[in-house]
């Protein structure tokens, strides 16, 4: 993998076929996460989002099509998704009724910049390592797309503090792999970082075009 | 993936933002403004993520950006805007969008 930099058509990056392929299947599960338990391709405004069975449905008129008037909208039970759907309030009654009027909306958006950015990575299945460009009025989607990523990964790894993110560093350069477990952790490091190395490099180009032009990308 | 050395500079943050007009953009509020949105730090987002979030969503200028972003950083969280719960409603939508993540709250809760 080559980081981001800028070219005339776009933010350009290099990455082995294994990297596209692993990416565009991590962003593929994240979609899926966010379709099971977010609610997204559900609709919004009331209807009932996440789990059925949890909804709590209030009695509406026969052949009633609108909004189901008092229906929660669970919050997501994969404390991963939880994050990429976080309560907007600690009052449990505002973070509720947020949850109802914004979380299938804000769902379906990030599945669709994660489907971008999947198809983007197998587009074309280069079978050696090749240009991966980011048309400059994409990039904001793919940014926020590859966060949605990197929260789920470091949900996944645990990380909560900025320490143990630094000590990824160390983690991954230690030679020794002291058991069979280490194998399956090692990889979320190894793809956690490289996708913090592609957001990092390409916000870095994102940030001068913006900063120079007035250009923001993907808007 | 030799990204090890390359991320070494890398930081997390987490930031928050908020909708153009209407919006107070110089990081001051308003005890006159009801509500308040924050963004809260997080160990993954990364601090250039943060800026941008704040540069391109809020408007704000550079110097200023970085000085919410650190706030954030430093202090585990930042209010990033006041006004009515609508407003503030728009502007945690687009945080959570961002991958950020932020609250209302009404401004004398802080």
């Amino acid at each position: 993998m080559t980081p981001f930099g800028a070219g005339p058509l776009g933010y350009v990056a290099e990455l082995e076929p294994s990297e596209r392929i692993v990416l565009a299947q991590l962003a593929g599960d994240v979609a899926q996460m966010l379709q099971d338990q977010g609610g997204a391709g559900r609709g919004r405004d009331g209807g009932p989002v996440g789990d059925l069975d949890d909804a709590d449905t209030a009695w509406v008129p026969p052949g009633w099509n609108g909004p189901a008037p008092d229906a929660a909208t669970p919050a997501p039970r994969d404390p991963a998704v939880r994050r990429l759907l976080p309560d907007a309030s600690t009052d449990a009654g505002v973070a509720a009724e947020f949850r109802r009027f914004t979380q299938a909306e804000l769902a379906d958006e990030k599945v669709g910049r994660l489907v971008l950015l999947a198809q983007m990575l197998v587009d074309g299945e280069p079978a050696t390592a090749a240009p991966f460009v980011v048309a400059r009025d994409v990039a904001q989607r793919v940014a926020a797309a590859l966060t949605d990523v990197r929260l789920v990964l470091a949900q996944r790894l645990e990380l909560e503090t900025d320490e143990q993110v630094e000590d990824l560093y160390d983690e991954l350069a230690a030679q020794d792999v002291p058991d069979d477990d280490a194998g399956p952790r090692r990889f979320l490091v190894s793809v956690f970082l490289l996708t913090g190395l592609l957001q990092e490099s390409l916000v870095e180009e994102m940030l001068t075009d913006l900063r120079s032009g007035g250009v923001t990308p993907g808007e | 993936m030799d990204c090890v050395n390359a991320l070494s500079d890398v930081r997390a943050v987490v930031a928050s933002t908020v909708p153009v007009e209407a919006t107070r953009t110089d990081g001051s509020t308003d005890t006159a403004d009801p509500w308040v949105t924050l963004v809260w730090n997080d160990p993954v987002n990364l601090m250039s993520y943060v800026s941008y979030v704040f540069e391109s969503y809020f408007g704000h200028p550079q110097a200023r950006a970085h000085e919410l972003m650190l706030q954030v950083h430093r202090d585990g969280r930042a209010v990033v805007s006041s006004g009515d719960r609508e407003r503030m409603e728009v502007d945690v939508q687009a945080m959570h969008s961002y991958g950020l993540w932020a609250t209302l709250q009404r401004s004398e809760d802080r």
